[in-house]
């Protein structure tokens, strides 16, 4: 009887401990589609936290294909959001794979180097964009709002 | 009388859970609040402008077309796991079989490497970046891809760095106007591309940086006009 009672204590306490975490997260995504016109070679990327997409100087923040998507708790969806808007001057911190990337670290991962011209870009700005004008690096970003 | 005992103790137990499941969303939402930004940040700016093209200077935040169905990323973790990583998946260059392993090892490879980076206060971003285009060397081109190539390709972007640094410097004192500083960072980028075009041969550098040597002209102005381009113009 005690053992019963136990087991289903144990499996009620296991079913809302499950629901309540993961009840309370959010995706984030990362999309990748080619540059339309001049035949590009190069493909832009953006990211989503949940609804909420965010490119880099009003690029594109709809269709392609989804590269990455994780789920997160809230406290690394809010943080997401805040660094998409972290200063980031373009063409010098980086370009639209470096922001995507920002907005990603949170989830453990990065743009896949499957994404056209992102390896070019990796040559000039690395990663995150942490080159470049001081107050537009990443780790400023980290700076101002925590990891 | 044993049942009413069961009944009891579960009910307590739901109380218990209730209790401090409240307590532990109310934590939840405290850290929330301290993480407080607002959604859209007006900062950065357009350093690019194209001719008879007006660019935003500023982020843009748009409500994404709800594609349905939705499958939750599986990526076995292949960076913290180093017995599952295959050697020969990893050598050699990339190609149809290895890539997506590839892509996926690197993806989060990559997230280490700058989590290591940027946990380091003292940081050289000129030698950061240099040690994250290992990564990109070695999806490419292989783990063994040979070191005195790798030197060689090293010593030309930390060329380019510096440079680039410099020019940030000038651009940012405002002492050489934004249309100079795209020019002079193309010219720079294409450079450095050409040296190490001379180190690689023809299969090697297409497969690093996606473009032949024969498109190097021109390939930093694309590379960061690529943003600009909406669907249908």
């Amino acid at each position: 009887m005690w053992k019963k009672s136990f087991l289903a204590f144990t499996v009620i306490f296991t079913t809302i401990l499950l629901q309540a975490n993961f009840s309370h997260g959010e995706w984030i995504e990362a999309h990748s589609r080619p540059a339309v016109s001049k035949n590009s070679p190069v493909d832009h990327t953006y990211a989503c936290v949940d609804r909420d997409c965010y490119s880099v100087n009003g690029g594109t923040t709809y269709g392609g294909v989804a590269v990455i998507q994780e789920y997160v708790t809230k406290r690394k969806a809010a943080l997401s959001r805040c660094y998409s808007g972290c200063y980031f001057v373009y063409a010098k911190n980086g370009v639209c794979h470096q922001h995507t990337n920002r907005i990603l670290y949170q989830t453990g991962k990065t743009i896949p180097l499957s994404v056209r011209g992102y390896s070019a870009s990796r040559w000039t700005y690395g990663i995150t964009g942490d080159v470049g004008t001081t107050e537009g690096r990443f780790s400023a970003c980290l700076e101002r709002w925590g990891k | 009388m044993r049942k009413k005992i069961f009944i009891g103790l579960t009910l307590i137990g739901l109380a218990v859970l209730i209790i401090f499941g409240k307590l532990f969303f109310k934590t939840n939402e405290r850290i929330i609040q301290d993480v407080q930004c607002p959604k859209v940040i007006m900062e950065g700016k357009s350093l690019f402008h194209e001719k008879n093209q007006k660019l935003p200077a500023s982020f843009s935040q748009s409500k994404q077309h709800r594609h349905s169905g939705r499958q939750q990323n599986n990526l076995p973790q292949y960076c913290s796991d180093s017995s599952t990583s295959e050697a020969t998946l990893l050598s050699g260059f990339v190609n149809e079989y290895n890539r997506e392993y590839r892509a996926e090892f690197y993806a989060c490879k990559d997230y280490e490497t700058l989590s290591e980076q940027l946990g380091n206060l003292n940081g050289n971003s000129v030698k950061d970046t240099v040690v994250q285009f290992e990564n990109v060397i070695d999806y490419a081109l292989g783990i063994d891809f040979p070191e005195s190539k790798r030197e060689e390709i090293r010593a030309v972007q930390k060329e380019l760095l510096y440079k680039k640094s410099t020019l940030d410097d000038l651009s940012d004192a405002g002492r050489i106007a934004e249309q100079d500083y795209i020019s002079q960072s193309a010219w720079q980028n294409e450079e450095s591309l050409r040296k190490v075009a001379k180190v690689l041969t023809d299969e090697e550098f297409e497969a690093l940086y996606g473009l032949k040597k024969s498109e190097i002209d021109g390939s930093f102005l694309k590379l960061i006009s690529a943003s600009y381009i909406e669907e249908g113009e």
